[in-house]
């Protein structure tokens, strides 16, 4: 299974566009990819990255967060990624992907209640995650910050899978964390967090003051160099491990880690 | 494992240091045998154990605008190496120093440490060097260095006279020359990028040329700049290269490193450096 995964990674894989469907500032692509390995063991908060060609100008990957992985007898393997409305991405068109890379969320064992917390287009993972948490029986809810309406992720997909799904401008993110956290009727077990790293960190300092186990998607795909494989370095996080600094590289390491390695002094 | 019996086969391809900060990224997509990993850059003084956050100044077309990766201490390469180690792969150290003391004392430490017979090859940053600094460092690296040691000297094709340089570098027992395409733009900061690769070739060509006329001894070269796909790695041996270096091109593709190294194995002969100049790949050793 895993000399498979690797000639896989190695080659990448050829997937086709099957669908775009358009979803504020994004487009939700269906792509078509051949066989269920390696995404038979994908997880919500993994990465793919679709390799250029230099000889374009760019000197960088495009690297996105996966948003689904489907598989079924009839229409075989598809993976779900959001891509910017303005890539124009067509039904038809192929991309070699490479993936899937990193380490996901682990759904909790138990169906337990679940706060996800997310920022614009880097919320991508919950939009799976929250989907494997239903599965699960675990009661989801989602809080979501956008600077504009348009950046909101997917509502209509988020608000089929979730208990609730609450709306929010970035100023008023902590305060409604606050809430949400407070609220008996949401008393989440595990929160999950998938945002910028200044956004991360106050979601996890904000849950591990209140006991509740936090993992977090540090990794911010908006950021100007992000290669996705762990290459340029350019990911580097300082974070808090045993109570000494140390860095770790989200596009190796990660990108979900313990939302106790952003916060600089863990509660006790 | 690249030792000093098998030089003749010196890796066609090699790895950047700098652009690929941490190597073990590149082993999730495929086998890295015979492609030796980078360790480094590595300074004396230097305490931090990984290749840090490469600062980035802007994303241009063809090239990145970047400052040069901070330098590592030795604990950092001896990580890697003993990583590289236990799965049978070989290292290549990077060295950077002000001065030759600086590097001849990085590499003394490693020679000592448990790990150190592991390094395959000493890459030594000569970038901003002059001819006389050159010949200084690589003579005082050679010293240090074990017996029969690959070391490779990085040379700038931009600062003045390539050749003289070159020269310096052989005459201070480095075994071959990796030509280096980075642009300048300030102190410590490159452009690095596919956009390179013009220069990259009048390097090879200049001191192809010059090994001809017997201007220096020859040396095998590495390409190190715009070698970004299987054909601009042809097109870099065609100019006269032994081998190719790839960095900035492996953040656009990871899959670039197996597909250039194919592209340079089957049955095609390395250039060969001019028949009546030395330092070219050697016969093996014999024991």
């Amino acid at each position: 299974m895993n000399a498979e995964r690797g000639a896989l990674l190695r080659t990448g894989v050829e997937a086709v566009v099957t669908a775009v469907r358009p979803a504020g500032a994004f487009d939700v692509v269906s792509l078509q990819v051949p066989g269920p390995s390696p995404w038979a063991g994908a997880r919500p908060g993994q990465l793919v990255v679709v390799p250029v060609d230099p000889r374009c100008g760019s000197v960088l990957a495009q690297v996105h967060w996966l948003a689904g992985v489907h598989d079924d007898p009839v229409h075989g393997t598809g993976v779900v990624l959001l891509l910017p409305a303005t890539r124009e991405t067509q039904a038809g068109e192929v991309l070699r992907v490479l993936g899937p890379l990193g380490r996901g969320f682990a759904p909790p064992a138990q169906p337990v209640p679940a706060l996800l917390v997310g920022h614009e287009g880097g919320a991508v993972p919950l939009r799976w995650l929250v989907e494997v948490l239903r599965e699960r029986g675990c009661p989801a809810h989602v809080l979501l910050s956008a600077s504009d309406p348009e950046l909101h992720l997917d509502l209509v997909h988020l608000r089929r899978h979730a208990r609730s799904v609450v709306l929010t401008l970035p100023e008023d993110l902590p305060a409604a964390l606050e809430r949400a956290l407070g609220d008996p009727g949401v008393d989440p077990a595990v929160v999950y967090a998938a945002a910028p790293i200044p956004v991360l960190r106050t979601v996890a300092a904000a849950a591990l003051r209140r006991g509740r186990v936090v993992r977090v998607a540090a990794l911010d795909l908006a950021g100007p160099v992000v290669c996705g494989t762990g290459l340029c370095g350019a990911c580097d996080l300082e974070v808090t491990l045993d109570r000494s600094t140390t860095v770790v590289r989200p596009c190796l390491e990660g990108p979900v880690v313990p939302g106790e390695w952003l916060v600089e002094a863990p509660p006790r | 494992m690249t030792t000093t019996s098998d030089r003749q086969g010196l890796p066609r391809v090699w790895l950047g240091p700098g652009a690929v900060s941490d190597p073990r990224a590149l082993a999730r997509f495929g086998d890295l045998a015979g492609v030796p990993l980078v360790a480094g850059p590595v300074a004396a003084g230097a305490r931090r154990r990984r290749t840090g956050r490469t600062v980035v100044h802007g994303l241009g077309v063809g090239g990145v605008d970047h400052q040069d990766a901070r330098a590592v201490g030795v604990g950092a390469a001896e990580e890697l190496l003993g990583w590289a180690t236990a799965r049978g792969l070989s290292v290549c150290v990077a060295l950077r120093g002000e001065s030759p003391e600086d590097l001849a004392s990085v590499l003394d430490r490693l020679r000592r440490s448990s790990v150190g017979s592991a390094v395959a090859a000493v890459e030594v940053d000569l970038r901003t060097a002059d001819d006389q600094q050159v010949l200084r460092s690589m003579a005082r690296v050679r010293e240090a260095a074990p017996r029969g040691q690959l070391l490779l000297a990085r040379l700038s094709i931009v600062a003045p006279d390539l050749v003289a340089r070159a020269r310096a570098a052989v005459a201070g027992g480095a075994g071959a020359v990796v030509v280096s395409a980075q642009v300048p733009l300030g102190p410590g900061r490159w452009w690095s990028g596919p956009s390179t690769a013009a220069l990259c070739l009048s390097g090879l060509r200049e001191l192809r040329a010059a090994a001809a006329e017997q201007r220096w001894p020859g040396a095998p070269l590495v390409a190190a700049g715009g070698v970004h796909d299987a054909a601009s790695a042809l097109a870099a041996v065609d100019a006269g290269a032994c081998a190719v270096q790839l960095g900035t091109a492996l953040w656009a593709d990871p899959l670039l490193l197996w597909a250039v190294r194919s592209a340079l194995e089957p049955g095609r002969p390395a250039h060969a450096p001019h028949p009546h100049t030395r330092g070219g790949p050697r016969p093996p050793e014999s024991t």
